[in-house]
């Protein structure tokens, strides 16, 4: 019967029959039930499809903790505090694995760059010989003289 | 760990708070005052006392050590149902996977072809026929399934608080306990038909 029923006209009588509608959405169902057959058979069938819980609740194996159960976890809690360390010697010994690793990359990087790897070719060097540099001083009085001549003829 | 003074009729948050200062007897009168709805949850997950205890004990193991990230927003039973709820289903997934057996697996339902109906049985007979058939059919439906009947109709958790312990929004609780009605109903249907809601079940 609930075949003719919506899955959404089942929903609202598994939410009536739990107890999950508000005061007006109940009064709203229940004035539907007065009113529809349809729903009705379906609220029958919802409701004894619940009885197979209740049967099955009544019965089975329903386990209960054994005399001392709380013993034994507790028991089983002194025990973690060395499984924690254990943990954290683990993790301190990883930690220092990684310090390590992230030491050799770093002083690798520094032998790269003071051979000179990660320059462009050029000399970058602000140092120069007194040579050198009165030679190019020389070389721009020059151009500024000739530039100064070729104006006074102009 | 200190032991400090037993506390009468502690709420639950002071045994938590008791716990976290040390105290094992507040440990322990939080696993009495427990203990017995874990196992009660655990028995659907499994067949074996022993087992069975196991799990309780993993359960309040971890309760105990992870106790520190409990949030007060909402109520301890519901956060010790979704650690029992995990460890459970993380049970059956390993369980299944040593036995190389789907947990879905209809044909295994039964071991017979449906049987015919209106058999003349005691009401009694009947019942336990019925409690019979729906743990079997509650044995093979998908985890999840499982798990969110066993939440309301054993233990008669609200749709907010199942929505709690098994971190969903309260319209998948509607949803997927109807789709989980609706399997149980059709296994009911194909392989008992004597107990099926549409045929008057169980009178």
């Amino acid at each position: 019967m609930s075949a003719l029923l919506k899955d959404q006209d089942l929903m609202l009588l598994d939410r009536y029959l739990d107890g999950e509608l508000s005061p007006e959405q109940r009064a709203i169902c229940a004035a539907r039930l007065a009113a529809e057959p349809a729903l009705r058979a379906g609220l029958e069938e919802r409701t004894q499809l619940r009885r197979a819980f209740r049967a099955e609740g009544g019965g089975g194996d329903r386990f209960v903790p054994r005399p001392g159960f709380a013993d034994r976890v507790l028991a089983a809690t002194h025990r973690l505090p060395v499984e924690v360390a254990a943990d954290s010697a683990s993790n301190v010994v990883k930690l220092c694995q990684r310090i390590l690793l992230v030491a050799a990359a770093v002083f690798a990087a520094a032998m790269l760059w003071q051979s000179g790897m990660f320059t462009d070719g050029g000399d970058s060097s602000l140092q120069a010989a007194p040579d050198e540099v009165q030679q190019i001083v020389d070389d721009l009085d020059a151009k500024i003289r000739e530039r100064a001549a070729a104006a006074g003829r102009k | 760990m200190q032991a400090l003074p037993r506390t009468v009729q502690a709420s639950d948050p002071e045994l938590i708070s008791a716990i976290l200062l040390g105290s094992e007897t507040a440990f322990a009168e939080l696993m009495q005052r427990y203990q017995d709805r874990v196992f009660r949850l655990l028995s659907r997950y499994t067949r074996d006392a022993l087992e069975c205890e196991d799990l309780a004990q993993e359960v309040f193991l971890k309760v105990f050590r992870k106790l520190h990230t409990f949030q007060h927003d909402s109520q301890f039973y519901t956060w010790l149902y979704r650690i029992a709820v995990n460890t459970a289903t993380d049970h059956l997934a390993r369980r299944s996977r040593r036995r190389l057996q789907l947990v879905e697996d209809d044909a295994v339902l039964d071991t017979g072809k449906p049987r015919s109906e209106a058999h003349d049985v005691s009401e009694p007979l009947m019942q336990r026929e019925l409690a019979e058939v729906t743990r079997k059919i509650l044995d093979k439906l998908p985890e999840k399934y499982r798990t969110i009947l066993v939440l309301r109709e054993y233990e008669d958790l609200s749709y907010t608080d199942i929505a709690r312990v098994l971190g969903i929004q309260l319209g998948t609780v509607e949803s997927r306990l109807f789709r989980a009605r609706q399997r149980f109903k059709e296994a009911l249907e194909r392989l008992h038909p004597e107990h099926s809601p549409a045929r008057g079940g169980d009178r």
